[in-house]
Parts: structure tokens; sequence; C-alpha cells
């Protein structure tokens, strides 16, 4: 049984506590395999932003190979110095934030016992990925007694870690404000009898193996916490300060974070708890962020399954903080707004509701996001286009008046201009450019899927996307589990379309390429003329019904092939679809009708929205051109209104200087 | 003040043609840009159902695929759109002398008048141009130390509220300073042609000191045409849609019309105002003169009647 209503949740919790019997209990049937279980004490130092942790983990082999050793992700280490990889690969730089000069960060560990004995002296770094030296995000630790199959090993580590500062790739300091992410030594992934424990990238995010965490975080009494995990306990220190206990069960990382200067808002929606952590300063956007964290669990559950844990947390970044903004956490995820933004653009909303779609790609699926970003983000960005543009009608990025941009827009404009760089699935740091690994592993992903989807049927991918979520929860899918998914539940085998993406970079683009309608003549000449006369003298007079022979040619631009409808408009209003499987360069089709040819589309609706270019994809015998002269008119008309009032170049000027 | 915007009618009776030469400027040199991007859009969109639907109002979509599909566009565009701007405000040079000459000596126009002040004065009015840039750009650089302020009152990690009031409080500061410069280069041209001074930077001088000497007077004459210019945009903002959103030839011909009123109304606008400051300068020297004279009116008993 899961227990998931809140108060009989906190009545088992409190019950643990006052009989100080074994950690509280989350659900009575692990949901995961429980491999890296983590004990961590931990000791924030605000003046100097120091971490001083220590960290128990109970490790199993679950595998059917022996271990020999162990590797570990020194994540904070990615800000120890200018040749890390991640400073090498970023230049400094992580979304437009940059790193202070005095900010760095980092990760030592102080002693290392296995089983009981020290083995801290053979700590070994490893650049598995790359060819920088000096890189020290990953470590490896030999072990003196092979781990059989389904034997476990506990490790004590002892270690200081300084967070950098400002937040930065999404972990930091700023001030009073504390956001700890990727702050613990955290052991790799063991699978298919090698070690999978990547150098911190600056395009990767993270892979793990699910566990139990208990988490004592001790921070200035007064200040709030925010976690992973369920508070179990707030034990108020002597010296001034609190130990904020966190049970998580069933998560594969642990983030925190805290401030004096949160102001908390609280909802329920169905049966998750939701916790807004604002800034003071955009307190009064807090009922805006629960609002949006609260249609996102609903959507969520509703179209894409359970989301199992009892609660989550949104955590807003501080100003001058938002290096840890727009990032996601089991059951703890970052937003990012700004002050004063207004309420048609989405900024907060779109965030929330990504970040919480995270806690089921991220989180339940957890796939290898070093190696298959696309899992994550994609599917993520896919599901976020859907349920955006489904609350806010097709404008789900901007809605201010005349300027509206949907979602869905506004994914494809970012896979237009990177469509073509890489195959889109690739190992995160072989990208051809930090842009290539995002359209890759964000926008295109979201528009394949959701040409897919309109290919498909909405229903089918959305049941498709519950399958995949039942059967794949907790197990670490890959690309292939994925498709196999989709293709049993639409019932065919669609590895012909994934194929074209995932290992090329072809392109799609159909296009109308010519279109005719010209009346039939008689035919003429010798043998015909003869007919004719007799044809004329003999028969009585009929009344000619004129005849129109039309036609169109189609063209596929690119490589990529996928079968599209053509829609043919008549004189008389009737309309023709053909379907055309795209497998030849062109086709044509040729009619005659009574009625003339006025307007061939291929893909009609503009299912396919991979299509490279929209403006060709039709043709018309009758153009109008009233269209076109009113945006001339109308760019006559501001462009005469802004030789009046160059005043106006203020407002972009003001908004950075 | 009402004084000077009712005889500003009476001297822009006199002269309509005026604002038909702004009008037309304004009207041609923004053609000279919207007719070679319309063949450029005309071009991208071919014969395709997307043109059509460009009568239904702005299509994201269209968009989207001009942005992208023609890269070279920007390259074209920004420096056909610096042509203009920098021909447009050199055509503005020659009317406004012309204007001002024909304003201070009370003239219906005269086309070699007009022409010819236009011509004299058209090397003074682009220094006093590039004058009043500096000025305004060491008014801006002032605007800095409004963040200076901030810092003083709320240190270097203010709240993001105050950050957002500060930073209005910067752009309302910069608004300000536009229209002051503004207002000194319309009275530095008066005060030019008038006194036909030749050192231009003694002309600006002199219409940052007439500005704020007649304070009272300059900033609530600019304010009435300004609220006027808002309460006209205001009208248009309103009164657009009814007509925006329909299709048919007939809607973009009226759609047109309604737009080229406002721009004319606003040229209207200009001009009043241009005679309106002339007016005003005209009085506040006369007055200046007056005051002088009558100070040496009041010297002379003073002097010895023995001498
Ligand atoms: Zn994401």
């Amino acid at each position: 049984m899961i227990i998931r209503n809140g108060f009989i949740l906190q009545f088992f919790l409190y019950l643990a506590i006052a009989t100080l019997s074994a950690q509280p209990v989350i659900f009575e049937n692990p949901l995961s395999p429980r491999i890296a279980n983590y004990d961590i004490d931990v000791e924030l130092d605000t003046s100097n932003r120091m971490l001083h942790g220590r960290e128990t983990l109970t490790w199993f082999n679950k595998t059917d190979t022996p271990v020999q050793d162990l590797h570990f992700h020194l994540y904070l280490n990615a800000f120890r110095n200018s040749q890390s990889t991640f400073m090498i690969e970023s230049g400094g730089r992580h979304r437009s934030n940059l790193i202070d000069k005095d900010g760095w960060g980092y990760i030592d560990i102080d002693s290392i016992t296995i089983d009981g004995s020290d083995v801290s002296e053979y700590i070994e770094f490893l650049q598995p990925d790359t060819d920088h030296p000096h890189d020290k995000t990953v470590c490896r630790i030999p072990l003196f007694h092979i781990l059989k199959p389904g034997q476990s090993v506990n490790i004590e580590i002892e270690f200081t870690a300084k967070l950098p500062t400002p937040p930065f790739a999404r972990t930091g300091a700023k001030a009073e404000y504390f956001f700890a992410g990727q702050w613990f030594p955290k052991i790799g992934v063991f699978e298919n009898g090698v070690w999978n424990c990547h150098q911190f990238h600056v395009n990767t995010e993270f892979y793990a193996d699910f566990g139990v965490y208990d988490v004592r975080i001790n921070v200035p009494a007064g200040n709030i916490v925010g976690a992973t995990g369920l508070e179990v306990e707030i034990i108020e220190n002597e010296n001034g300060t609190a130990t904020h206990v966190y049970h998580a069960e069933d998560v594969h990382d642990f983030a925190w974070t805290t401030s004096p200067n949160f102001v908390e808002f609280r909802g329920r929606e169905q049966d998750v708890d939701i916790r807004v952590l604002m800034q003071s300063d955009m307190a009064y956007q807090g009922e805006r962020h629960l609002e949006a964290a609260k249609f996102s669990v609903r959507y969520f559950q509703d179209w894409y399954g359970d989301y199992p844990f009892p609660n989550l947390t949104v955590v807003d970044p501080r100003r001058g903080a938002f290096g840890s903004g727009g990032m996601e956490y089991p059951t703890l995820i970052t937003a990012g707004t700004i002050y004063g933004l207004p309420a048609g653009v989405y900024l907060p909303e779109l965030v929330i509701l990504h970040e919480f779609g995270h806690n089921y790609w991220y989180h339940l699926l957890a796939s290898n996001e070093f190696e298959e970003a696309w899992l994550d983000e994609g599917i993520n960005s896919y599901t976020e286009a859907k349920i955006m543009d489904h609350i806010f009608n097709d404008a789900g990025a901007i809605n201010m008046g005349a300027v509206q941009l949907s979602n869905k827009q506004f994914h494809r404009l970012r896979y237009l201009f990177f469509a073509d760089y890489d195959p889109m699935l690739k190992h995160g740091w072989k990208y051809y450019s930090g842009s290539s690994y995002g359209a890759n592993s964000y926008s295109r992903p979201a528009v394949i899927l959701l040409t897919l989807d309109n290919y498909l049927g909405a229903d089918v991918m959305r049941n498709a996307m519950q399958e995949y979520v039942k059967e794949w929860s907790f197990k670490h899918p890959k690309t292939n589990d994925f498709i196999n998914v989709i293709s049993r539940v639409a019932g065919q085998d669609l590895n012909w379309y994934f194929d074209q993406i995932l290992y090329s970079n072809a392109t799609l683009d159909y296009s109308v390429a010519s279109i005719y309608s010209r009346e039939v003549k008689k035919n003429r000449g010798v043998d015909f003329d003869d007919l004719e006369e007799n044809a004329t003298s003999d028969s009585l007079e009929v009344k000619e019904i004129k005849q129109y022979e039309s036609g169109i040619g189609v063209r596929r631009l690119g490589e990529f092939i996928f079968p599209v409808e053509i829609e043919l408009t008549f004189a008389d209003g009737e309309k023709i679809r053909e379907k055309w499987d795209g497998k030849d360069l062109w086709k044509r089709y040729k009619y005659v009708r009574e009625s003339k040819l006025i307007s061939a589309t291929v893909d009609p609706e503009q299912k396919i929205l991979i299509d490279m270019n929209f403006s060709n994809n039709s043709r018309t015998l009758s153009s109008k051109d009233h269209g076109l002269k009113k945006v001339a008119i109308r760019m006559l008309f501001w462009l005469q209104s802004f030789l009046e009032m160059p005043e106006l170049l203020i407002f972009p000027f003001s908004l950075s200087r | 003040m009402i004084d000077y915007i009712k005889q500003a009618g009476t001297i822009r009776c006199k002269n309509k043609r005026l604002i038909l030469f702004y009008f037309a400027a304004s009207l041609l040199l923004s053609l000279i840009v919207v007719m070679p991007l319309r063949s450029f859009m005309s071009r991208f969109l071919g014969s395709s159902l997307m043109r059509s639907r460009l009568e239904s109002g702005i299509d994201v979509d269209f968009l989207i695929e001009f942005w992208f599909h023609s890269p070279g566009f920007t390259a074209v565009l920004v420096p056909l759109l610096l042509l203009v701007f920098v021909s447009y405000l050199c055509i503005n040079l020659v009317f406004s002398a012309g204007t001002i000459g024909l304003f201070l000596q009370d003239k219906a126009y005269e086309s070699s008048f007009f022409w010819g002040i236009g011509g004299s004065y058209f090397w003074r009015f682009l220094r006093i141009t590039l004058w009043s840039a500096l000025l305004f750009i060491i008014l801006m650089a002032l605007s800095v130390l409004l963040g200076n302020l901030r810092q003083y009152f709320h240190g270097d990690d203010p709240l993001a509220n105050i950050s957002f009031y500060w930073r209005w409080a910067r752009i309302a500061f910069r608004f300000l300073c536009f229209g002051y410069v503004m207002m000194v280069i319309d009275y530095a041209r008066i005060f030019t042609v008038q006194t036909d001074e030749k050192r231009m930077y003694r002309a600006v001088l002199h219409g940052m000191y007439f500005v704020l000497r007649n304070f009272s007077r300059t900033v609530p004459l600019a304010l009435f045409y300004l609220i006027c210019g808002l309460l006209l945009f205001a009208i248009y903002y309103y009164a657009s849609p009814l007509i925006a959103y329909r299709t048919g030839f007939l809607a973009v011909l009226i759609l047109f019309l309604i737009q080229q009123s406002f721009i004319f109304l606003r040229m209207v606008l200009k001009v009043s105002l241009m005679a309106s400051e002339v007016l005003l300068y005209k009085d506040c020297s006369e007055r200046l003169m007056q005051k002088k004279y009558a100070k040496n009116i009041e010297l002379r008993p003073v002097v010895p009647p023995s001498l």
C-alpha cells in the first residue's frame, strides 16, 4: 500500500519520531530497487559557504557481475578551477550566468572507509570521457574484497565542500540564500559489468540509482529549509543552529535549499501537498506559482500517470541567483520569474510545469541523461507543449493581445535553427555546440513527438505515454524501450520514423512545386478533324459542358520520409484529399473536372511540425493580395510613426543599462 | 499659452502646404523601405495560401518562416532603415529652417523664401543637432548616476521591487531628458534664424537657457502638444481594430486612410508646435527687449541734467 494521505502520513511520522523507532516509512513496498542508500549529516557554514558532511552509503550489487571498485561523482569539482571539464567546455559560462572570479566551488573527500577499513589514500581521479587531466569530478576507490552479486557494502565518507557563488550551473550560494545540488559524493551506476560514471560536462545532466535518503541538515536557527522528500523533524540546537531531518524513499538524488527570507505558500492538489518557497521580494507572485504547481500536478497525473510521492516543493531562486533556477530534483524543483512580469508571459508557469514534468521523465523513469538526454528533456518538452498549449488555448508561451506564441511554435523555431547539426541521439558532450545539444535534447524531440502525436492521434499517444510511465518507472529505460512501448500501443513498428531522427540529421520539407488548371480542348489534327466533322453533322446539338484539366506536382525537398496528406480545393468548393507516402522525390496528380482547381496544400492541418518550411506547402491559382497589402501598409504606418518618435528606442536601451 | 496655440492655428492656416511637405516626406521615405520589403515578402510567399492568410492578422507561422528562411533580409533592412532615418532627419532640417523663417516673419508660404532659408540654414541646423546629441549623451550619462543614488539608498543588492521601480525611474528620466533636448533644439533653431547666429554651441546654450528661463511657458506648451499626440494615438488605437481585422480591398483601403490620416494629424501637431514655439519665443524675447529698454529709460533720469 502506498501511504498518500497527508494526515495519515504525518501521523505515522510523528509516531515514528515519538517512539524513537526505526526511520519513518513512506512506501510500505519499495517502488524501486533501492541500490544506493544514503545517510548524511551536513552542516552549513554560512559565512564561508562551506558544507561539512558525513555520509554513510549502503550500496547493493544487484547485477550479476562481481564489482572490484567503486566510482563516485564529485560534481562540485566542476567549479574547482578553470581546468575542469565543465569549465573548459563552458568557458566559465552556463545559461548566460558567469561564475565570480573568487566564486569557485569544490568538494574534497577528507576520509573514506569501506566496511570499516580506511581507503582514503587509494582515491584516484578518472577522466573517462575526455582528455582533461585536471578534472576531478569522477573518482575511483578500489575494493579489497570483491563484491559478489547480491552483496552490499558500507562506505563512510567525510567530506568538505564549498558552494560556488553566485549559484552556478544549478548549485551555489548568494548572500543568505543557499541551494545545494550535486553537493555530496555520489556513487555512479554499475550496469552491464562496468561503471557508468561520467565527468560533469557543461551540456550534461545526471544519472543515478534509486535509494532511500536520510539527511540531517544543520543550518542557522530561523532559516527555512526546503529539500527532497519529507521534513520529519526540526531539532533546535543550543549553538543557535537547527537540524532539519529529511527522509526520502525511492529517489535518486537529494537537493536542499535554505534561506531566512523564504515566504511559504502551501496548497494541495489531488493527493500531493505543495509547498512554494518564494523570496520575500517576490512573494506577491506566490499564488501564481502555487496555481502553476497545482495545474502541473493535475495535468500530469490526469494525462500521464500517477505521481507516487506525497509532496512537491517549489523554490523561487533569489535575485542574482538565477543560476539555481529552472532545475529539477526529486520532489523539489526550482522555478524562476521576474519582478513586474506581465500575466500574459507564462514564464513561471512554463518553468514550473517543465520542472515538475521532470519528476516523471527524470525522476520516475530516470534514464541516463549523460547519454540519452532527449529521453528526459525531449519528452518533457513535448509534454510541456501539450499541456501549456491546451491550458492557454494555443498561446502557451506568450499571450499579450496581438502577440501570441504557442509553446509548439516556440519549440519549432528553436528546432529550425539547429535541425541538421547532429543526429538526435548522442552523448551530451559530443554535439556540435551547446545550441545543437539544446535543440536536439529539447526542441527537436519535442517537435518530433508532437508530429508523432498528430500522426498517431492524441489519445493513442497519451495511452502510450501512460504505458511507458507504468512499465518503466524506476527502471532507467533506454531509447529503444521508449520506441517499443509507443510501437506496441500504436500497433505499428515506428522504427522507420525514429531511425531517421536518432541516427541521422535528415530534414523534412514538402512543397507544392506546381499547379495548373486549363480548359480541355477538343482533340484536333489528322484523324481527329474528320471525326469532329462527322460528329457535328450527324448528332443533334448537345450543350457543351466545359471540362478542366488540373494538376499539381508535389516534391520532397529533404531526405526525411514521412507520409503526408494533400488537399486540393476546386472552384465549386469540392475538396479532394490524397495520401502520399513521400518515398519518391516527387509525385504528380492530375484531374479532369467541370470545375477549376483553386489551390493545393500538402499537410493542410500542419501536422508535420518537423517540416522545415511551411510557406512552400501550398499554392493557389487565385491569389488574393490584400493580405500582403495590409502587411505593407501596416509596416508603412509603423515606420512613419517611428521616424517621428525615435525616442521609443529609449525603452529597449534602458532594459539593460 | 492658449494665445500661442490659437495664433498658431492662424499661422498654420496660412501655411497648409507645409503640413503636406512634412507628410509627403514621411510617406515617400518610408515607402523606400516598405516597397522592397513588400516585394521581398511577396517573392518569399509566392502564390502560397500563407499569402492569403496574411489578411486575417499577424500570422506567427509566417513570421517564423520569414525570419528563418530570409537570413539576408536584416542585412538589407538595417542599412536601408539607417539611410531613410538619416535622409528624414536632413529633410526635416531643411523644412524646419524654412518653416521657422516663414513663421518668424509671419509670412504665407512663398516658395523661394522657404527653400532659400531651408538651404542656407541646413548646415547650421545640422550642427545644432550634433551639439544637441552631445547634450543628450551627457544627460543620458547622468542617468547612470541614478544607479549610484540607488546604490546609496539600497546598497549593491537591492530587492527586486526596488530595482524594478528604479529602472522605471531611469526610463522616465531619460524621456524627460529627451523632451528637454527636443525643446532646446527647437528654440536654438528659432534663435539661430532670428539672430543669424553662426556659432551653434551658443545657439544650443541659448536654447538650454531659454527653455529653463521660461520654464513655466515652454514646458506647458510642449506638454499640451504631447498630450494632444497621445490622445490622437489613443483614438487611433481604439479605432483601428474596428477595421484592421476585416477583409477585402475596401478594408485595406480604409485602414490605409485611417493610418495616413493619423500621420497627417501628427504633422499638423508638429507644425502647430513649431508655430506656437515661434510665437512664444518672439513674445518672450520682445518682453526682454522691452525690459532692457525700460531699464534704459529708468536710467536716463539718473544722468545729471547738467551733462
Ligand atoms: Zn528541463
